[in-house]
């Protein structure tokens, strides 16, 4: 974090009277007044003070000493410094969002100076800020978007193209012969016209070593066929080597994404929405595909034939020539001028087509809701809203291609009005023969083609570097949470420790705050709280789901962030308070911890879990099918699988995180057991709202607003009459009436 | 259950108040049938008994009764698009809910103001007065605006982080969390209005 910024010429001259010897250890800017105003005011912090800078000028100072508790605040949309200056609680300084945690920094910086340390703090270079243009960047992104030229993007997938260059050297080598094809076949009509039909000297009876008359023509229309049969052939088969590779590419991207979103965090997801990244993996590949099998492989050929055609005009007649080129800026200039129309219209296409597909996923993940409270028609009338807003917006948006290009290629046929007039009397006054000028006339309704194509490719290349950098994006997030370069592998046995550990989700929000806790190994914790405490939270942190911002994390004495994270989590069992199944056999979901787990091994686990009995009562036992479309199972029942799961996977530390409280007394009963036999010589974190399920714990840690606010067995912390006696006695008090 | 203890606090905090409408409703022996209101003890503070004075270091000090005094307390819209002159959350500083003011018209004028000035220094979003320019890139929309708050470039990452709260009125979210609001989108000029087209 950037803590240390250079202060204006101007305003280091107003400072610098009243340093005083002193230097300036920290500036950051303040960038908001009291009426709501960007400015570009400083707050400098020297050895003793806090210096403000206000207009460009020494404003004010405070010795640090005298004020006490520093906090920056965060507002909506703002944020402020406060602290309590000589017992005057008071704003210190006002800033925008983007300095607020720079702010949290400071106000670290001044609590420690202002108990007459030394603040430690260094100043670095901000994360998040691309250096080039100093834009915002989101989290998790290295390289800055506007920065980034889509050449960037092509290059980065150059890997996933590289694969496929022998595919794609063919395809283009057949493009080639079919250009060539077309471009011969104006020639052969010329010849056919002038020197078959129409015999320049009448002295001459044969041609290219042909008889005259009906053999020639023979000849010369079985040439034409035989061409134009196996320039179709050829424009079959290059169609189907284009489909191939775009299919190929699109899925080697396809699973680029795939693995990409696999390899994220729980923290990278949430930022990011479910149906969105859905989209990136199945609609943008899709549409890359499609651009690659239709518009791309259209376009090279397009582009030959384009360049060919035009060098063959002028080599015939550059004068006709020009005539044929004189629209084409034209053209050119349209469309430019309508360019960032059309790119409008798509993104409000997209935008629309997302909002239909997300009230459509909201709707099926949720249905059990709408259902509940009886809203389908309104569901139903929100779905058909937002497709209704796609068919206008698509509606409208065809109607505007459907006038521009007819328009265009008025444009592009106007030439050949021009052709045929000037054409005409050169053939008249004898410069050119008839053959020339229908070969010329021909080529210029090829030009046509290409020429409408080409209008159309902006936005085909539009779509498709949309999708490309949607993709694009995916692949460049960074996970948040990486492996240390020499990351140890080791059995663990399941020590844990926590010194001074402090983290936010948002590091200027600590959630976890200074956090102290010695797990001895096979020791069960309980960990109670209000909710919102954060104890889902610091479970979280030992499954190193996020990286701490202070302190650290042990375990066996190793630092967390030593330990391999695959090695980590592999000895980590986890039982959520909604488990979930994946669509799949009871077995399967079973194993899913143990690939190799031998069925023995599954029935016992199974067995410990007081799961065997209930799944041998599905008439399909252990291959009864679960999960998404799957047999309908109770959540004691899900409880009680994802338990066998933990089981089998044998972890050395386990954590519970609510297991058994969505579930009946009945149900808990038969899982405490089970949960019993499971925690027996494992390190367990026991997260329970109902205090009776922590009772055979070793200790309990009460969490209060982040923070360990009580620790110690069971009858310790009732003695203590704290947070943990009164919950207790609130419980028993519900459980009796 | 934590939750039965989250209600305990809010039953201690409300004692000692004297606008109880769960209470008030009790004793005038309120029909049988109760409502959701009637159930739920709320403290709307009064206007006429409710004081709030500056205090020196710029914050807001509050006497709610002859022996109820806050040294500081800070405001907190309920609803900060659909009424934001209602329902103001009145809170200490640790955050504990004091009472609720249900109107702030209906307090004296001074009040008024001095709980307006709060809630503009908490709530800050300005003002787009006009759109310079947006550019987007792989996702990420880079505005160039006018503002109440003066000019300013700002990343909008995505289309969802602009969001229409009505017909007209739009919020733009930045990647950092600043606000920038467009009361009524239709009084934009048309070549602003044209650049946010896309989005709505
Ligand atoms: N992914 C997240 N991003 C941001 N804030 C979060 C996230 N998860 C939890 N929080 C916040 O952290 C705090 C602690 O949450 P949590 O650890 O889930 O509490 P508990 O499990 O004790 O109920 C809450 O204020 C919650 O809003
Ligand atoms: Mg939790």
């Amino acid at each position: 974090m950037k803590l240390l910024y250079d202060l204006p010429e101007s305003a280091m001259e107003s400072v610098s009277g009243v340093l005083n010897g002193e230097s300036i250890r920290y500036c950051v800017p303040a960038d908001l007044d009291e009426d709501n105003v960007f400015i570009t005011d400083w707050i400098a912090l020297t050895e003793t003070r806090i210096i403000t800078v206000k207009g460009g000028a020494f404003r004010e100072e405070i010795a640090v000493a005298d004020g006490a508790d520093y906090k920056n605040v965060t507002l909506v949309g703002n944020g402020i410094l406060e602290g309590e200056v000589n017992g005057v609680p008071r704003v210190i300084a006002r800033y925008s969002m983007r300095h607020v945690p720079r702010y949290a920094y400071i106000a670290n910086i001044l609590n420690v100076m202002s108990k007459g340390r030394r603040p430690m703090t260094k100043s670095a270079d901000d994360e998040g800020v691309c250096p080039k243009c100093e834009r915002r960047m989101a989290e998790g992104t290295l390289i800055c978007p506007y920065c980034t030229s889509k050449f960037t993007v092509l290059k980065k997938l150059k890997d996933v193209l590289s694969k496929h260059i022998p595919l794609l050297l063919l395809a283009v080598g057949m493009f080639w012969v079919i250009t060539g094809i077309s471009l011969i076949s104006p020639y052969i009509t010329r010849l056919f016209i002038n020197e078959v039909l129409n015999p320049i000297e009448p002295g001459m009876t044969t041609i290219f070593g042909l008889e005259r008359g009906v053999t020639a023509v023979m000849a010369f229309v079985s040439i034409m066929a035989l061409l134009s049969v196996s320039s179709s052939a050829i424009v079959i088969v290059r169609g189907r080597i284009m489909t191939l590779v775009g299919n190929r590419i699109a899925n080697d991207l396809r699973n680029v994404v795939y693995e990409k979103i696999q390899a994220l965090t729980l923290n990278d997801m949430t930022k990011r929405k479910a149906g969105d990244m859905m989209n990136r993996v199945t609609r943008d590949t899709q549409r890359i595909r499609d651009f690659i099998s239709h518009q791309a492989s259209q376009g090279i050929n397009m582009l030959i034939t384009l360049i060919g055609i035009c060098v063959i005009l002028f080599a015939t007649n550059w004068r006709l020539a020009l005539l044929i080129i004189v629209p084409i800026p034209l053209v050119g200039l349209v469309i430019k001028n309508f360019r960032e129309k059309m790119w409008i219209i798509f993104h409000k296409q997209w935008h629309v087509y997302d909002d239909a597909s997300n009230v459509l996923n909201d709707i099926l993940t949720g249905i059990r809701v709408v259902k509940a409270f009886g809203q389908e028609e309104k569901e139903i009338g929100r779905f058909r809203k937002a497709s209704e807003d796609f068919r206008d917006i698509s509606m409208s948006n065809e109607k505007f291609f459907n006038t521009l290009f007819p328009i265009l290629n008025f444009f592009v046929g106007c030439s050949q009005f021009l052709i045929l007039y000037f054409g005409g009397r050169m053939v008249l006054g004898l410069e050119m023969n008839v053959g020339e000028l229908i070969q010329v006339m021909e080529y210029a309704s090829m030009l046509y083609a290409p020429l409408g194509f080409m209008t159309m490719l902006p936005r085909a290349i539009a779509n498709a570097m949309n999708a490309l950098g949607r993709i694009y994006e995916i692949m460049e997030v960074e996970p948040d949470i990486r492996n240390a370069d020499e990351s140890v592998t080791m059995d663990i046995k399941g020590k844990v420790g926590f010194t001074n550990v402090t983290f936010g989700y948002q590091s200027h929000e600590p959630v976890i705050e200074e956090m102290d806790v010695d797990v001895a190994e096979g020791e069960m914790i309980g960990l109670v709280g209000h909710s919102g405490a954060g104890k889902t939270t610091f479970i979280n942190l030992i499954m190193r789901l996020y990286d701490i911002d202070d302190g650290s994390i042990s375990i066996d004495s190793v630092d967390l962030r030593e330990i391999d994270m695959n090695v980590l989590r592999s000895q980590i069992g986890v039982v959520l308070q909604e488990s979930f199944l994946f669509s799949g056999t009871v077995y399967q979901n079973i194993v899913y911890s143990k690939r190799d787990a031998t069925p023995e091994e599954v029935i016992a686990a199974a067995k410990i879990a007081n799961a065997h009995d209930f799944i041998l009562g599905f008439p399909d036992g252990y291959d009864t099918r679960v999960g998404e479309n799957g047999h309908n199972i109770s959540g004691g029942e899900r409880q009680r699988i994802a338990i066998a799961r933990a089981i089998l996977h044998n972890p050395r530390i386990l954590i519970l995180d609510e297991a058994t409280a969505s579930l009946d007394i009945e149900a808990e009963q038969q899982i405490q057991e089970a949960l019993g036999r499971l925690t027996k010589g494992r390190t367990t974190f026991a997260i329970a709202h109902r205090l009776s399920t922590l009772r055979n714990a070793n200790r309990i840690m009460v969490i209060d607003k982040g923070r360990k606010a009580e620790m110690g067995t069971h009858d310790e912390l009732l003695n203590m009459k704290g947070i943990y006696y009164k919950l207790v006695m609130a419980q028993r008090q519900v459980t009796r009436t | 259950m934590a939750d039965t203890v989250t209600g305990g606090e809010a039953a201690e905090a409300a004692v000692g108040s004297e606008a109880e409408v769960g209470s008030e409703a009790a004793a005038k022996g309120a029909p049988a049938k109760e409502t959701l209101v009637d159930i739920t003890t709320i403290r709307y503070l009064d206007p006429v008994s409710t004081a709030f004075k500056e205090t020196e270091g710029g914050f807001v000090s509050m006497e709610a009764g002859p022996d109820e005094s806050y040294p500081r307390v800070n405001f907190q819209r309920s609803f900060p698009f659909s009424r934001s002159g209602e329902f103001i959350s009145v809170r200490t500083v640790e955050g504990k809910e004091i009472g609720i003011i249900k109107k702030l018209s209906l307090f004296a004028s001074e009040a008024v103001a001095m709980v307006g000035r709060q809630l503009d220094r908490r709530y800050f979003s300005p003002t787009v007065t006009k759109i310079n320019s947006i550019k987007e890139e792989f996702g990420y929309n880079y505005f160039d605006v006018e503002s109440s708050a003066g000019q300013c470039r700002f990343t909008v990452r995505g289309g969802h982080n602009v969001v229409s709260i009505t017909e007209t009125r739009v919020l733009l979210l930045d990647v950092d969390g600043n606000r920038f609001e467009i009361p009524d989108i239709n009084k934009l000029d048309d070549r602003s209005l044209k650049r946010l087209e896309m989005f709505l």
